[in-house]
């Protein structure tokens, strides 16, 4: 009896090898991002503050919601399941088939109106570099995505008009090494009403019986995730 | 030629668009833009797709109008202007010109010759009479001059008649504006003529009058109107109300008349209503509120307490009532009950007095002074007066003589009275006065003792047995017990010079062994002096149950408190030393006087914190007495009576001092030397014997006790226990058992055994017995008892082996073996318990070769079938050792604590953007640079503008150099071909004789 004095077993170190290549790929399709100009500046179009601009331009206030795509970013990134090097990729498809690739390592602004801004002038600059480092952060890049995910990547949408209802904690721990030998690109919806474009996504999911805003979708698939990896 | 022709198209087409009004649809070829790759909402594209050709066209037509214009003119001092008329039309032919000139001509002359033309006639308008003759003046659009009465009236009018007219031009229109005053003015009377002020005194006069009946009808209205309301409350409150009026309605129980009155009836108060007085409560909450209100007023009001004594105020009211209570038992003593009343009252001079008068009669309470009435010395000295003798009266004499009869009480009493005297070294037969004096005080003494045995014949028969077998003791420990003292007085000069009666204490011992003991106990007085040496408290409490020896103590102790004297604490100090000194005294004799040490422990603890520095230098001490009789015996064991071992003297005292010092403490200056001295003990001294195992025991129950409120542990006592139970396996075969120990606890070989080897083994016969019954019911018995968590084996009795002596045969017994396994089994238990409470990451190591020694212990064999399943108790302390060590195995922390490390967060990067970001926004924050740099952005711009033009300028005017060097050329081209044809054609003339050549064909073709 050696009580607390026990090394670690062997295998949980040979699994935590393992572990250490899997991910995931996150896409947020059908993101609301689109800057217009107004007055004389650019700005993200969002329906609380350009509600009469919107109406005068005949667009439907419903469909500019930047602020869902913030909040699903933002719990993306700061998922400790991102701050374990877990996630591989992060997309974001908008609604004007603009395509953005995230690097994983960005911190983005917490406050909306900063993220606007960051978005401005991406969308208008096709890039955002770092302060502190050469790397592009955030760069508009050429679609579709599937050109970009990894040969053999698993597909998942989620959906609440799926047919396949999981619970996500179970979904993720049967997950075997071989499904994660690739990692798995997550398709999430970032739009108030709508369904994803369906045309690459292999299975659909519903996570939960009620419909679910975006974040707590992907918080729910974190903490699947992390859970799976036994990342506290 | 090329470059003309290639602009022929250029210069069509803009005619072509010159000339149409509505811009033909643009070739889409010709357009040219910027396609982008974002449509922006909201973004304004700048003039769209622009026409190249049509701005390159644009160009060249205003170089043609200017740059060309101006070389034309290079060179050229004059220009012919054509100012004529029509002459720069091109579209007018001559006549027209003509026609045109003319016209022209004519507007001239027409508005020349009008500035200075005449008017012609006088109807130049109203105005006219003005000396203007611009403007005429109109009325509703028709001129006033067509108006030809100015008042004539309107049409809307006319139908009027004039008397109405009339009448509205006096209403409406200021009486036609003709004079009349006005009657439609304010201030006129109805004359239309100022008032006078007689009549606007009238008219105030009037008006005062007006508003005051205005205000009489008021008065009038409002007072109907309450008598009104007066009728409707009436029928509100009802027909009984209603008759008396409503002030002061004659209803006797209106409550009552609620019913049949209105709805407001209740709401009267009845005719002989007070409101001062108070009315019957309804119900019985009501009454009892009442009650309890006057209750409250008769209530005791809560006075001031007294207030709270400090505590030198409540020993001074002690020593106070001891005072007054021993008077009164003096007084008792003195059989004098009278004096009762005037107790207390008087002083020297009124009790010398008293005595002078009762000098007479009053021998029975000089009789009765005995000499512990020692603070009243002046009384003493009086007594001690020579001529007290010759006062005694003749039935003095007689009572004397009847004193001093052969009475067989009367002989008990003298030689008690001797004995006394003896005791306190008072000569017996000294002066005639001290011998009587102390008769006096031993037959005082005497009679009380007798009156007490007669209040409580029970607790005098058992005075008398204590009494007697303590003298028994006494005269058989009488050599060791002084041996010690006289150690302890050695110890007590060396370690203080202040300790108190240290001095005189040398001679005692001898004279205390003279004194021999008293036979009966003594009354104990009240108020007793603190004792200066040991023999005065030994002799005060000698014989005494352990109530009175607790008694005197609180009374010495009361009577001498700190705070009331100066030297009182000094002596307290001797007192705490006396005190200790008897409990060792008391703790050597044979049957322990438990009920007296518990006294005197109870009297020192509370001793303890009055004196802390004088108790802590005693304790010291006597434990670094006990420590060189220690490391005395230790030198050679064999020769110590006890092997070193504490007797019943020193582990009292252990006791004593774990009771009396702090144990909890760190580091104590007594706690810690005796904690020392019991592993001393524990470790070094050598176990030969059952009884020295058994007071090895007790000593490391003591020091696991001391230890155990400080949370600490005592290795000593557990390696103690180890060894103890190895001893109780048979010394048979010690091969068999080290390898049995091998086998089982290799880390338990280390630990020396201080043990005689099977020295508490059980006889054989017992073991026989165990073996032989084993294969029968008994194994599942002691299973039972395993299950049951052992049954509690006899245990060691503390005061009966503490009075054995170590040798005594019964200590070799199977029982008293089996006694000590008991202790053994209990004391592991609390070492395992405490081992587990108060050191959990050592107990296992700790606690490892006690159970290899549970585990031999347990080996068939070893262990007697004797009653109190021996095997089952040790079976299940075996089995509390393994979980107490698997319990603290478990609990051990892991080495890695997962929760410890601090992961580092990876490094994030921030994205670098601005607030505000304008896609060609110039992002220089000093305003003056940025400036400069658009400046010099707008040169560059300009310049390369300029650069531009003029490459295009330059093209162009190249084009029309050529142009014009062309022209040139083909006129002179044609007029040279010109003069070469008619230079062939007068050749060819010539040769032809005027026919024009010879060739038919080319005759026809020429000109």
């Amino acid at each position: 009896m050696v009580g607390g004095l026990e090394p670690p077993p062997e295998e949980e170190e040979q699994r935590r090898e393992v572990e250490a290549g899997q991910g995931i790929i996150f896409i947020l399709e059908g993101a609301q991002l689109e800057a217009a100009q107004v007055g004389k500046s650019y700005q993200l179009l969002n329906c609380d503050d350009h509600a009469t601009y919107l109406k005068k331009h005949k667009k439907d206030p419903a469909l500019y919601r930047p602020d869902i795509a913030h909040q699903a970013l933002l719990m993306i990134l700061d998922s400790p399941l991102n701050k374990a090097g877990k996630l591989k990729a992060l997309y974001v498809h908008t609604s004007r088939n603009v395509l953005i690739q995230i690097n994983p390592k960005v911190r983005l602004p917490r406050t909306f109106k900063r993220f606007c801004g960051l978005m401005v002038q991406l969308l208008q600059k096709l890039s955002i570099r770092a302060t502190n480092g050469p790397d592009k952060l955030m760069r508009v890049i050429k679609g579709p995505v599937t050109k970009h995910l990894p040969a053999g990547a698993r597909r998942v949408g989620f959906s609440h008009s799926a047919d396949k209802l999981v619970t996500m904690a179970q979904w993720a721990a049967a997950l075997g090494d071989s499904d994660l030998k690739t990692p798995i690109a997550f398709v999430v919806g970032g739009f108030a009403h709508g369904v994803i474009d369906q045309s690459y996504v292999d299975e659909f999911l519903s996570v939960s019986a009620f419909p679910l805003s975006a974040a707590y979708a992907i918080a729910r698939i974190t903490n699947a995730m992390e859970a799976r990896w036994g990342i506290v | 030629m090329g470059a003309s022709k290639k602009k022929l198209p250029a210069k069509a087409a803009r005619g072509a668009k010159g000339g149409g009004a509505a811009a033909p649809k643009p070739n889409p070829f010709e357009l040219k833009g910027t396609k982008r790759k974002f449509s922006v909402l909201g973004q304004r594209e700048k003039g769209g797709k622009k026409n190249v050709i049509a701005s390159r066209e644009a160009a060249v037509a205003k170089r043609k109008k200017t740059l060309l214009v101006e070389y034309r003119q290079l060179r050229k001092a004059n220009t012919f202007i054509d100012r004529r008329f029509g002459e720069d039309d091109p579209r007018l032919d001559e006549e027209d010109r003509a026609l045109a000139r003319f016209q022209a001509q004519r507007v001239r002359e027409a508005r020349r010759g009008a500035k200075f033309a005449l008017r012609e006639d006088g109807d130049g308008g109203f105005g006219g009479d003005g000396g203007l003759g611009g403007p005429t003046l109109t009325h509703g659009g028709v001129s006033l001059r067509d108006l030809e009465d100015l008042s004539a009236r309107p049409d809307a009018l006319a139908e009027l008649g004039d008397e109405e007219l009339a009448e509205m031009e006096r209403e409406l229109h200021f009486g036609g504006g003709d004079g009349g005053g006005g009657g439609g003015g304010g201030g006129g009377g109805e004359d239309g003529r100022p008032k006078s002020r007689k009549e606007v005194m009238e008219e105030i006069i009037a008006k005062s009058k007006a508003f005051k009946a205005a205000r009489q009808k008021q008065k009038e209205e409002d007072e109907a109107a309450l008598v009104n309301l007066d009728a409707a409350f009436r029928e509100l409150v009802g027909a009984t109300a209603a008759r008396g009026g409503v002030g002061a309605a004659a209803a006797k129980a209106t409550r009552a008349a609620a019913g049949k009155g209105g709805p407001l009836a209740a709401l009267l108060k009845p005719p002989g209503f007070d409101k001062g007085a108070k009315a019957a409560p309804e119900d019985a909450d009501d009454a009892a509120y009442d009650r309890a209100a006057r209750e409250l007023v008769f209530e005791a009001k809560s006075h001031a307490g007294e207030r709270t004594l400090t505590p030198e105020e409540l020993q001074e009211r002690e020593r106070l009532r001891l005072e007054a209570l021993e008077k009164q038992r003096l007084k008792r003593m003195r059989g004098d009950g009278s004096d009762d009343e005037d107790g207390g009252g008087g002083g020297f001079a009124a009790r010398r007095k008293r005595q002078q008068m009762e000098s007479g009669d009053a021998l029975d309470e000089n009789f009765a002074l005995s000499s512990e009435e020692g603070d009243d010395e002046d009384e003493e000295g009086e007594e001690g007066d020579g001529g007290d003798e010759a006062l005694l009266s003749a039935l003095e004499a007689r009572r004397r003589e009847r004193a001093a009869g052969d009475h067989p009480l009367q002989a008990a009493f003298r030689e008690q009275a001797a004995r006394l005297a003896a005791k306190y070294g008072v000569e017996v037969s000294g002066s005639g006065e001290e011998g009587e004096e102390g008769e006096e005080g031993e037959e005082g003494e005497g009679e009380e003792g007798s009156s007490e045995g007669e209040e409580g014949p029970g607790s005098g028969s058992e005075e008398a047995a204590g009494q007697g077998s303590s003298s028994e003791e006494d005269e058989a420990e009488e050599g060791e017990e002084e041996e010690e003292e006289e150690q302890e007085q050695q110890a007590a000069r060396r370690q203080s010079g202040k300790a108190a009666g240290s001095s005189g204490a040398a001679a005692e011992p001898r004279r205390a062994k003279a004194a021999p003991a008293l036979d009966g106990p003594l009354d104990l007085p009240f108020t007793i002096p603190a004792p200066q040496r040991y023999e005065e408290f030994a002799a005060l409490v000698e014989g005494r149950p352990a109530e009175e020896l607790a008694l005197a103590v609180s009374r010495i102790r009361a009577f001498n408190a700190a705070a009331l004297a100066t030297d009182n604490k000094r002596q307290l100090q001797v007192l705490y030393g006396i005190l200790v000194q008897h409990f060792a005294a008391l703790a050597g004799e044979s049957p322990t006087p438990v009920a007296s040490l518990d006294a005197l422990a109870r009297a020192l603890l509370e001793a303890t914190a009055e004196v802390p520095y004088y108790a802590t230098t005693v304790a010291r001490a006597r434990l670094g007495r006990m420590s060189e009789q220690l490391t005395a015996a230790l030198r050679d064991p064999a020769a110590a009576p006890r092997a070193g071992w504490p007797g019943p003297r020193q582990v009292l005292q252990l006791r004593l001092f774990t009771l009396l010092f702090p144990a909890s403490d760190r580091r104590h200056p007594v706690a810690t030397p005796l904690a020392l001295l019991m592993g001393k003990y524990l470790a070094q001294c050598p176990v030969a014997r059952p009884h020295d195992a058994a007071t090895g025991l007790l000593v490391a129950g003591l020091a696991l006790q001391l230890a155990g409120a400080g949370g600490r542990i005592v290795p000593e006592a557990v390696a103690f226990l180890a060894a103890a139970f190895a001893a109780f396996a048979p010394a048979g075969d010690p091969q068999q058992q080290q390898q049995q120990q091998q086998q089982q606890q290799p880390a338990a070989v280390g630990v020396a055994s201080l043990f005689t080897p099977g020295c508490l083994a059980f006889s054989p016969e017992a073991r026989a017995a165990d073996n032989g019954s084993k294969g029968g019911g008994r194994g599942k018995k002691s299973k039972a008892a395993a299950a049951a968590g052992g049954e509690a084996l006899p245990s060691l009795q503390l005061y009966p082996l503490l009075s054995m002596q170590p040798d005594d045969p019964a200590c070799d017994g199977d029982d008293f073996k089996l006694r000590l396994l008991g202790c053994c089994v209990a004391t592991a238990r609390a070492a395992a318990a405490a081992a587990s409470a108060h050191a959990r990451d050592a107990a296992p190591p700790l606690l490892a070769p006690l159970l290899a020694a549970v585990d031999a212990l347990l080996a068939p064999g070893a262990l007697p079938a004797a009653a109190g399943e021996p095997r089952g108790t040790v079976a299940a302390l075996a089995a509390e050792l393994r979980s107490a060590i698997a319990v603290a195995v478990a609990a051990r922390a892991p080495l890695l604590q997962s929760a410890r490390i601090k992961t580092r967060a990876p490094r994030e990067f921030i994205p670098r953007f601005e607030e505000d970001f304008h896609a060609k926004g110039d992002y220089d924050h000093d305003r003056a640079r940025a400036e400069r740099k658009k400046l010099q952005r707008a040169l560059v711009k300009e310049k390369r503008g300029a650069v531009r033009e003029l490459r295009r300028d330059a093209a162009f005017m190249a084009v029309e150099r050529d142009s014009e060097r062309a022209q040139v050329d083909a006129e002179r081209l044609a007029s040279e071909r010109r003069f070469y044809a008619e230079l062939d054609a007068q050749e060819a003339d010539f040769r032809s004789g005027g026919q024009r050549g010879m060739h038919k064909g080319k005759k026809k073709g020429g000109k």
